[in-house]
């Protein structure tokens, strides 16, 4: 066992695989070091397929009075200098690595190995990668990569534009001195900027876009940028997204013009966040969807009756509605079978979503002040119901004052099939009581 | 044909002729087979010239994996993160090539699991990367004049810093 620990591991793996570990030196000073371990180190270093040469790799080596006091000049001049030997060099030894290659048959392993296999790949599946890169910053890198490139990202049919994500990547200071106000102004400014130029080029080469997503600060009342956001709702709207998610952070209310838009027909996802709608506004978004599967709906203010009828697909909705005036969620979809209520007020408006068959599942996330009325009537109001979830725990609070739960579920034999009460620890009630009349097969608490 | 369905097994035949035999209910997670079976075309077997063995056994690998089935609710939770660590440990691979090859075949195959998965892995290495370093890191040939590309960086200045 010494022995085998001893022994020199790496010296015995074959040439090209030592090769392989060489190109992920990425620095010509660690390779160089590399060449001087041993005879047989040398000789593979010699050998190795790989000549890359950066200047910039030796700037970062080669520090500047790290053991020579030099003036800048002249401590570049010997950089380059050295990078010419070690080239000069490397250009005499490639011809005998190639014959030495061919002989061996690696030539065809190397090729493989440097060829560009990901922009191989087909652009539907590059599209999917990319969707995976979650900052505009990396994104924007990509398209400089090649001509190749700048056109897959052009095509990116995923729109999504986060204000969120400018503030990660533009640091304050991080080479321009500013105050706060300024440097904010300036992220806006990128932001949108950002997103004139991607809008246009997709416009102009005709992508499209299947899902806009957009998350944007108040608009400073600044005109360009409301024409900016108008613009690139309407083309997408008119471009058929499928799914189409808008937030809109401290706006002030009535700026956006939606209902100048004809919205296209095949929009799947609704997602309004913040944005200061009406009735009008929301009942022709919806009438005009009819694929729509999902609407998601949170804090909009102006929305009194929100009313859907007979979309076919609608499978889910989420609305979350505070103490402005929402007093009516009169929903009629066959297939709706998830809904999810925020309620953040002190008033549920009232329910009228009986008709939906297949609305099996309610989720509750209530903060609702100590004078609410209560929840809904589930029974008369959900009939179908199978799966409840409740979120209490806004509701709970200490500060609130509540001590005691009681959860009286009235069931026929077999109906419950599980019941789970997960009581999180800040959050100490006195008393949790649960009554369950008649039967049921599956108690849990956690 | 035995009529028993958990045990039929389906013939795999990689690109270069080497033969994998699966369960069936393993192999379904592919659309691309399931479609093959139910359009009856599966009964000698399937040949799938575009995925060699080294990467078909890999696809296997996580297929059979991801077929396990827990037993009771108990074990589910500890199922999924048996799970969890499987797939980060499946996706690193030692050669780059590896990951394409996988990402090709989950296309191919259609394992959409398995194509976010290896998609997810190569955005994952590209991430925190500058331009050099990707275009180095998947030898990406620059094919911009040196004006063009700095055209398009100058657009957008703020994601070189």
């Amino acid at each position: 066992m010494e022995m085998e620990d001893a022994a020199d591991r790496i010296s015995q793996l074959p040439e090209s695989i030592i090769h392989h570990i060489l190109s992920y030196l990425d620095s010509p000073k660690q390779l160089v070091r590399m060449s001087v371990l041993s005879k047989y180190w040398f000789a593979v270093t010699v050998s190795f397929p790989v000549s890359v040469f950066n200047i910039r790799q030796f700037d970062d080596v080669i520090k500047l009075s790290s053991w020579r006091p030099l003036n800048l000049e002249k401590h570049n001049r010997y950089k380059s200098r050295q990078i010419r030997l070690r080239e000069a060099y490397e250009l005499i030894s490639l011809s005998a690595k190639f014959v030495a290659y061919l002989s061996e048959g690696g030539l065809t392993m190397e090729m493989e190995d440097a060829a560009d296999r990901i922009s191989q790949l087909p652009e539907s599946i590059i599209h999917h990668i990319l969707s995976y890169l979650d900052s505009p910053k990396q994104l924007v890198r990509m398209s400089v990569l090649s001509k190749y490139w700048f056109a897959v990202t052009v095509s990116f049919p995923v729109s999504v534009f986060n204000i969120r994500q400018f503030d990660d990547v533009i640091k304050l200071s991080s080479w321009r001195p500013l105050n706060l106000e300024k440097h904010n102004r300036y992220v806006r400014d990128c932001f949108f900027r950002y997103v004139d130029d991607t809008i246009s080029r997709s416009c102009k080469q005709n992508v499209s876009v299947h899902t806009f997503k957009i998350i944007t600060p108040n608009q400073d009342r600044d005109r360009t940028q409301v024409d900016i956001l108008d613009r690139c709702i309407g083309v997408f709207l008119k471009k058929g997204v499928k799914v189409f998610v808008i937030e809109i952070k401290n706006m002030t209310p009535c700026f956006l013009n939606l209902p100048v838009y004809r919205v296209p027909n095949c929009l799947k996802m609704l997602e309004l966040a913040s944005v200061p709608l009406n009735d009008e506004v929301i009942k022709r978004l919806i009438t005009n969807c009819p694929l729509l599967e999902k609407i998601f709906i949170d804090d909009c203010e102006g929305v009194n009756f929100f009313c859907v009828n007979g979309l076919e697909n609608l499978r889910e909705v989420k609305i979350g509605f505070g103490d402005e005036v929402l007093e009516v969620i009169d929903i009629d979809a066959p297939n709706l079978w998830h809904l999810s209520l925020v309620d953040r007020g002190s008033r549920m408006p009232s329910m009228k979503v009986a008709s939906c068959k297949k609305l099996t599942k309610l989720s509750y996330d209530g903060h609702p002040s100590p004078t609410s009325e209560g929840l809904v009537d589930l029974s008369s109001d959900f009939p179908f119901l199978e799966e409840l979830y409740l979120d209490l725990r806004q509701f709970l609070d200490k500060n609130i004052g509540f001590k005691e739960l009681k959860l009286c579920i009235d069931v026929g034999p077999l109906d419950v099939k599980e019941l789970m009460v997960i009581q999180s620890s800040p959050y100490e009630l006195e008393h949790v009581e649960l009554y369950i009349k008649e039967w049921v097969n599956y108690l849990k608490m956690y | 044909m035995s009529s028993s369905s958990s045990s039929k097994m389906i013939e795999l035949r990689s690109s270069d002729g080497e033969t994998f035999h699966v369960e069936e209910t393993v192999v379904l997670q592919s659309e691309t087979i399931k479609q093959m079976i139910d359009d009856d075309c599966a009964n000698a077997a399937i040949p799938l010239p575009n995925v060699t063995s080294m990467t078909l056994a890999k696809v296997i690998e996580y297929i059979k994996k991801h077929a396990e089935k827990p037993k009771d609710d108990d074990d589910k939770k500890v199922a999924e993160e048996d799970l969890k660590k499987f797939d980060a440990e499946f996706v690193k691979v030692d050669q780059e090539s590896m990951l394409f090859d996988l990402v090709r075949a989950a296309n191919y195959l259609n394992i959409k699991s398995l194509l976010d998965l290896t998609c997810q892995a190569v955005a994952d290495s590209i991430k925190d990367l500058s331009v050099e370093e990707v275009r180095k890191k998947f030898n990406i040939q620059n094919d911009f004049t040196p004006e063009e590309e700095a055209k398009v960086r100058k657009e957008n200045a703020w994601a070189f810093d």
